[in-house]
């Protein structure tokens, strides 16, 4: 334990400039200034003092109890209660096996809130990624009042998720909302916003955009601060143009951030219920019926929990496939 | 120096500030929204002295999801909850509901509980249990303009099909010829269930199999996707509200709403059409007919009496003629009493709708039936599938909703 102490301590004084893309102690070495690396002090085995007697496991098993209690016992009763045919109609539930995915499979309306879920959370990712970065990018470039302006792009995201979709409903309301009666004196005829299976769509893309849009801006703004603005200036030494700098230095140095804005956003698009259930509540129709919706649906309309439960784990999955596309993809 | 008794120690605990919290806890109101039960909970407020009630009132699907929610985790966070002649079904199916006969019996003098008309009692009985005190008798009427009707040379019309022509023909790009309210889930079956039982076999047959996917059915939800299509944009994002604001604001020459809603468009504070909107009686009748009222909840920690004192207080005589110019009440004095025809210029159509409307067919899941047709009729009325395809799938999934739900046939 105290060589591990003076380990942590000896990198501590050095103050290496983080690298801005991989490196570190994860290869066992250490970069000097000169960029010449030597060889770091190895931790001792932890073997020979049993279990929970030299190794860090005794301080990370209370937070792993905690994440326990609070998301695994949860989720291991949403997957039970999607093996059963619980519902709330005052009768116990039954151990169904795996009827509730079988007859989810067959189910179109289920497909259908997978397709629209898909297409909603894939273009607002590419939108909230893209307007993000130009966003970021402007910010960047202003020399003064970055920061304020990104306090104020901030705002749609400090609004809470329901207010914020009740107030695009009344703007987009067909005949007396925002939107028609700014268009109509103008001589245009406004389209159906929301009663439209495509407006509609593209006005839910748009909402979660406009809300998320800020974060995405925030995360890469970050990001381009810490660039390293030397290889910008290099690239300019060299005749780069704007356009060159941004495609050949400053895109690969972002591609990480931008790979996991993209993913999160996604993530979160596809478990998107709040702004559909004020926005459309998943109409025209179910042309807006994302998977959550259609969870809540079964659950407090249809009163069927164990079918709901299955729709839970089926958009969990989902949900998972970006984080583990990812994870596989290396940097 | 005080002995620790048994006595000693209750009063302790009785005076901990966590038991008088519990004590002085309001009453729990969770209630559908339109102004005549607007004007009932706040009578409940104010019914007995010292009991304080906290009144939530919302539209009717995030009503009854929300009492599904509460009700379904047995969560005494609701005392009287708002119930239907349909949703009653099912909360009592799931025992969410206390019988009200012992106490209906005992204050029936009190509050002259005879007074009420058989049917509307006979819509909260089940299985010879009384669940609900009833507080009106809902219909709907068909609202028109008739300053707008007389300048285009017509009168009000006499069927369905003349309604849709009508619609047609007044529709201009400012205003839309008819109001439809098609927002999932309760108000798209209220509009659907005048189409399918005035020109279709009605939901079901006799045996519980779908009926709105017949041939008369499939063609009476055409016909409501011809008037649709002169009613405003956007119609399944309009519900009650929406569709009472577009009539008031004169957005729609006409339009099928509650009666429940004619009063407003006389209130020159929100109505721009004052004087110049008329009822009838839905054509070729067939128009919802609906009860609703006040129950007590199985899981209340409330003292029941007290419950049942202030829904009987807000639905007393008095309160329910004053009510009246809102909505029909169910006591038969009221009902049948010529002056409310004279003061109210909605009943007598409403009179003519009572006697032509008909519930909802009493299936305890209707609702959770309701949600699978109206996405389909949704679609079908804007486009996105055939009526045909869109009955038959609404068919097919409800007949094996009700197969796995073991419900009446």
């Amino acid at each position: 334990m105290a060589v591990r102490v003076e380990h942590d301590f000896v990198d501590h004084d050095r103050r290496t400039p983080p690298p801005l893309v991989g490196g570190g102690r994860g290869e066992g070495c250490d970069r000097t200034s000169a960029g010449a690396t030597t060889p770091l002090p190895q931790p001792p085995p932890t073997r020979g003092g049993g279990f929970l007697g030299r190794s860090l496991w005794p301080f990370v098993l209370p937070g792993l109890g905690v994440s326990f209690v609070l998301f695994g016992v949860p989720v291991l009763a949403v997957v039970w209660l999607s093996l059963t045919d619980a519902a709330l109609r005052g009768q116990p539930a039954r151990f169904v096996g795996l009827r509730n995915y079988v007859a989810l499979a067959q189910d179109g309306r289920l497909a259908g809130a997978c397709a629209n879920t898909l297409v909603i959370a894939l273009a607002g990712a590419v939108l909230q990624t893209g307007m993000g970065l130009a966003l970021a990018l402007a910010l960047d470039a202003l020399r003064r009042g970055a920061q304020a302006m990104l306090a104020l792009a901030m705002l749609p995201n400090i609004i809470t998720p329901v207010v914020g979709a009740l107030f695009l409903r009344w703007i987009f309301l067909a005949r007396w909302g925002l939107a028609d009666a700014v268009l109509v004196p103008m001589g245009v005829t406004p389209p159906d916003w929301l009663g439209d299976p495509t407006w509609a769509r593209a006005l839910v893309v748009a909402g979660d955009s406009w809300r998320a849009m800020p974060f995405a801006a925030l995360v890469i703004y970050a990001a381009l601060q810490m660039l390293d603005r030397a290889l910008v200036d290099a690239a300019r030494v060299d005749g780069a143009g704007g356009w060159q700098v941004l495609r050949h230095v400053i895109f690969p140095a972002l591609r990480p951030v931008l790979l996991v804005v993209f993913g999160l956003r996604l993530m979160d698009g596809v478990r998107l219920f709040d702004l559909v259930y004020v926005l459309t509540d998943g109409g025209p129709g179910s042309a807006t019926e994302t998977v959550s919706l259609y969870a809540y649906t079964m659950a407090m309309r249809r009163l069927e929990i164990g079918p709901a439960a299955a729709v839970c784990v089926i958009a969990a999955v989902l949900a998972l496939v970006p984080l583990l596309a990812l994870r596989m993809r290396r940097w | 120096m005080t002995r620790l008794t048994r006595r000693a120690v209750l009063a302790g605990l009785a005076s901990t500030p966590a038991i008088r919290a519990r004590a002085a806890e309001p009453v729990r109101v969770l209630s559908h929204r339109y102004p005549a039960l607007e004007f009932y909970t706040n009578r409940m407020k104010e019914a007995l002295p010292g009991v304080a009630v906290d009144v939530r009132l919302m539209p009717f699907d995030r009503m009854l999801e929300l009492s599904n929610i509460a009700l379904s985790a047995r969560s005494d966070s609701i005392d009287i909850v708002y119930a239907t002649d349909v949703t009653v079904r099912s909360y009592v199916r799931n025992g969410w509901l206390r019988p009200l006969n012992d106490l209906w019996a005992r204050l029936r003098e009190e509050f002259a509980l005879g007074d009420f008309a058989d049917a509307a009692v006979r819509a909260f009985t089940i299985d010879g249990h009384l669940y609900v005190m009833p507080h009106s008798v809902t219909v709907m009427l068909l609202f028109y303009r008739r300053d707008l009707l007389a300048d285009a040379g017509f009168g009000p019309p006499r069927s369905i099909a003349d309604y849709a022509t009508l619609a047609r023909k007044l529709a201009t790009p400012a205003r839309a010829g008819t109001v439809s309210c098609i927002k999932p889930v309760d108000s798209t079956l209220n509009e659907a269930h005048w189409y399918l039982n005035a020109l279709g076999d009605g939901w079901f047959d006799a045996a519980w199999r779908p009926a709105f996917n017949s041939a008369r059915g499939v063609a009476a939800i055409e016909m409501m996707t011809s008037v649709v299509a002169s009613a405003q944009p956007a119609p399944t994002t309009y519900g009650n509200d929406e569709c009472t604001v577009a009539l008031q604001q004169g957005l729609a020459a006409m339009g099928l709403q509650w009666v429940t809603r004619a009063r407003p468009m006389d209130d020159p504070a929100k109505s721009r059409v004052v004087g110049q909107m008329d009822w009838i009686a839905p054509p070729q009748g067939h128009a919802r007919l609906s009860s609703d009222g006040y129950a007590i909840s199985a899981f209340s920690r409330q003292d029941a009496e007290t419950l049942f004192r202030l829904i009987a207080t807000s639905a007393n005589a008095a309160n329910m003629a004053e009510a009246a110019r809102m909505v029909m009440p169910p006591r038969r004095t009221l009902l049948d009493d010529p002056a409310m025809a004279k003061a109210n210029r909605f009943y007598p159509p409403a009179l003519q709708s009572l006697a032509a409307s008909v519930p909802f067919p009493p299936l305890p899941d209707f609702y959770a039936v309701g949600d699978i047709v109206a996405r389909r009729i949704a679609q079908a009325v804007t486009g996105q599938m055939p009526v045909r395809e869109a009955m038959d799938a609404a068919a097919e999934e409800t007949t094996r909703f009700l197969r796995d739900h073991g419900s009446p046939g």
